[in-house]
């Protein structure tokens, strides 16, 4: 393991992408900017066809977790597998290993729940755990972040500085209040441990890796 | 199917099995159109079946190259069903039977012909019996007694039905063996041996669980119509009731879907022409360019821990010779090496297998027997193969009809299965123009 090793001397280091045979099952789908709108449309009439999506989403990203047959597909989504606890493109398997790449990120930003590593940018967030309520993919697919999107440099400044997009939730999506009426006690107290305040997040790669030499804000509990 | 009724597509006889038919010379003409046959066959064959894809191909790789399968997996999972459907579509005559402890001779072979009895000689009668099939079907294969499994080995083995003074030559093109478990009896191990191509089924899995209700009940019509054992002792849901056989001959299509009776297509054997010139292909095929990765494969398997027999060691090059002539080839190349782990006896070693040779069947892949190269395979060329038959045959059956509820989530799935499989910037050349239609028809 010596490039892992050089790259620790230097103090940092990026992410390589090399081709993945055979690719990921896919656990998840991924959309960030103008592609968000069209996966939120398709995810709510999955949805409402008895799929249990569990969703994150943040301001111009989504990423929705399920079983692979109710995964929703839609122009420009980029569907993850998951490797040693990150979720990572299918076809594409990172360099360092995920295995590493979790514990150098879990330096950088504590122990979050969801945690997808796409090559221009890392998607934070604490862990979905109850299916998303369909109104909430209605309003994501209506009243997401504008069809041109922000890039990965902008999603960072955002989360230092900028407010939650007003329609988009940030965090786990939340699920249909009658879903929780019906779970009970327990969902109320798993609803405690998903408030929206606590931020999702989409962190460029390379900033989570060291080459911005900042340090990255560290979630507070 | 959308071939013509019979037409033999070389002067090879018709009346004859593989061994006469291997004489054939056919240039390279009669062995495309064969080729064409063959694949719209299977595509046919294979429509509806909801993950037996990999059987119904295998039949036919098993009948171009002159060797048996066997089918491992729990009842009532579509096995004898893929088979029949292949058997319908290539034509020729048919043969079928459950299996039983008390199961004798005579309701495989035939009975004692009594008039010659009555003159002191034991001969059999095998009109519509399996000494008589072009393809055959036995379920739970090894509850067979001694006696029918010794007279089966003689079937199998050289295609030649002997009994009492009953000597037969057997056009027996391919014989698909059924069985919930591979038996632990020695003695049948090594009967089962002879079966060199090993196909494993499980339970429909979770993902196309939908297809198959759909699948299942709007084309329930369709298979009980077209399957050959219509109207005989099959039932409209593919099982076949214990003790029965089902012996018919012609492609399915070509008979009216309304007959009351298993018809006999009195006119020629359908598609066996087709499949002989792919036989006799396979039989002189050019093997030198992959001999030396099918030894390098074959030390890779020791090494792993995975020992064939001689036997199966230089007759996985039979199935080798078989993939290039489906393909139309006269020489085999790398991309015929998919096959290689259908000789693996188990599935856990099949399993190991495909991880051991992965590098090895990267550039593996059939256009014809698209799935079955995916599932043994499981290489990127293989992959795009099946995802490509899969658009392609969806496009076709959609058509220009507008697309909405089931099928915009059948689009969407093989889209799903598309991206999640390669990456955009590169497809591969047989997906790169089939996702722009795919996109398009859900756009």
């Amino acid at each position: 393991m010596s490039a892992p090793a050089a790259a620790s001397a230097s103090g940092t280091f990026g992410v390589e992408w090399h081709d993945r045979e055979p690719p990921l099952t896919p656990a998840a789908v991924a959309a960030v900017g103008s592609a968000v709108p069209p996966l939120a449309a398709r995810a709510a009439t999955r949805q409402a066809l008895g799929a249990r999506l569990r969703g994150a989403a943040g301001k111009s990203w989504l990423v929705l977790l399920g079983a692979t047959e109710e995964l929703p597909w839609a122009p420009g989504v980029m569907y993850l597998g998951i490797e040693d606890g990150l979720l990572v493109p299918t076809t594409r398997r990172p360099w360092p290993p995920a295995s590493l790449l979790r514990l150098v990120l879990a330096g950088s930003i504590g122990d979050v729940g969801l945690l997808a590593v796409l090559p221009e940018t890392v998607l934070t967030s604490p862990a979905p755990i109850r299916p998303v309520a369909v109104d909430t993919l209605h309003a994501l697919a209506h009243g997401g972040p504008s069809p041109a999107g922000p890039t990965a440099s902008h999603q960072a400044a955002s989360v230092r500085t900028g407010p939650p997009h007003p329609a988009a939730p940030t965090g786990p999506i939340p699920a249909h209040p009658a879903a929780s009426a019906r779970t009970g006690p327990a969902a109320a107290a798993s609803a405690r441990t998903e408030p929206a305040a606590q931020a999702a997040h989409a962190w460029p790669t390379t900033r989570l890796l060291g080459h911005d030499q900042s340090p990255p804000p560290r979630q507070t509990p | 199917m959308n071939e013509p009724a019979v037409s033999p597509v070389t002067d090879a006889p018709t009346t004859t099995g593989p061994v006469a038919s291997a004489a054939v010379t056919a240039d390279e003409t009669p062995l495309d159109d064969a080729a064409a046959r063959v694949r719209d066959a299977v595509a046919v064959a294979r429509t509806g079946l909801v993950d037996r894809e990999p059987v119904a191909e295998l039949t036919v790789l098993g009948a171009v190259a002159g060797e048996h399968l066997l089918v491992v997996g729990p009842p009532g999972t579509g096995k004898s069903e893929a088979v029949r459907r292949v058997a319908g579509e290539l034509g020729g005559r048919y043969f079928e039977y459950l299996v039983g402890r008390f199961t004798e001779p005579n309701e495989i072979f035939g009975p004692v012909d009594l008039r010659r009895l009555r003159d002191g000689v034991v001969e059999i009668e095998t009109a519509g019996m399996l000494p008589e099939a072009d393809i055959a079907f036995l379920d739970e294969v090894f509850l067979g007694s001694s006696a029918i499994l010794n007279t089966l080995l003689g079937v199998l083995n050289e295609r030649t039905f002997r009994r009492g003074r009953s000597t037969l030559r057997c056009p027996l093109r391919v014989c698909v063996g059924a069985t919930n478990a591979l038996p632990d009896d020695p003695a049948l191990a090594a009967f089962a041996d002879r079966f060199l191509v090993r196909q494993f089924v499980e339970p429909i899995p979770d993902s196309r669980l939908d297809e198959l209700l759909e699948v299942g009940w709007g084309g329930r019509a369709v298979a009980a119509a077209t399957a050959p054992g219509a109207g005989s002792a099959t039932t409209p849901d593919g099982t076949t009731t214990p003790g029965s056989a089902t012996t018919t001959a012609g492609p399915a299509a070509d008979r009216p879907a309304t007959t009351g009776g298993p018809a006999v297509d009195d006119t020629g054997h359908g598609l066996l022409p087709a499949l002989d010139t792919l036989a006799a292909a396979a039989k002189t095929c050019d093997l030198s360019a992959v001999q030396p990765t099918i030894a390098v494969a074959l030390r890779r398997l020791r090494a792993a821990g995975i020992v064939l027999s001689d036997r199966r060691a230089v007759r996985s090059q039979r199935l080798v010779a078989a993939a290039a002539a489906v393909a139309a080839r006269r020489h085999a190349t790398a991309e015929d090496l998919w096959v290689l782990p259908a000789v693996i006896p188990t599935a856990d070693q099949q399993a190991t297998a495909r991880e051991v040779l992965s590098d090895l069947l990267g550039e593996a892949g059939s256009a014809s027997l698209a799935h079955v190269a995916e599932r043994l395979a499981q290489g990127p060329r293989a992959r795009a193969e099946r995802l490509a038959a899969t658009a392609r045959e969806l496009l076709t059956e959609l058509g220009d009809r507008p697309v909405a509820g089931g099928d915009r989530l059948r689009i969407e799935a093989v889209l799903r299965e598309l991206d999640a499989g390669f990456d955009q910037a590169r497809l591969p050349e047989s997906l790169a123009g089939l996702r722009p239609q795919l996109v398009a028809a859900v756009e």
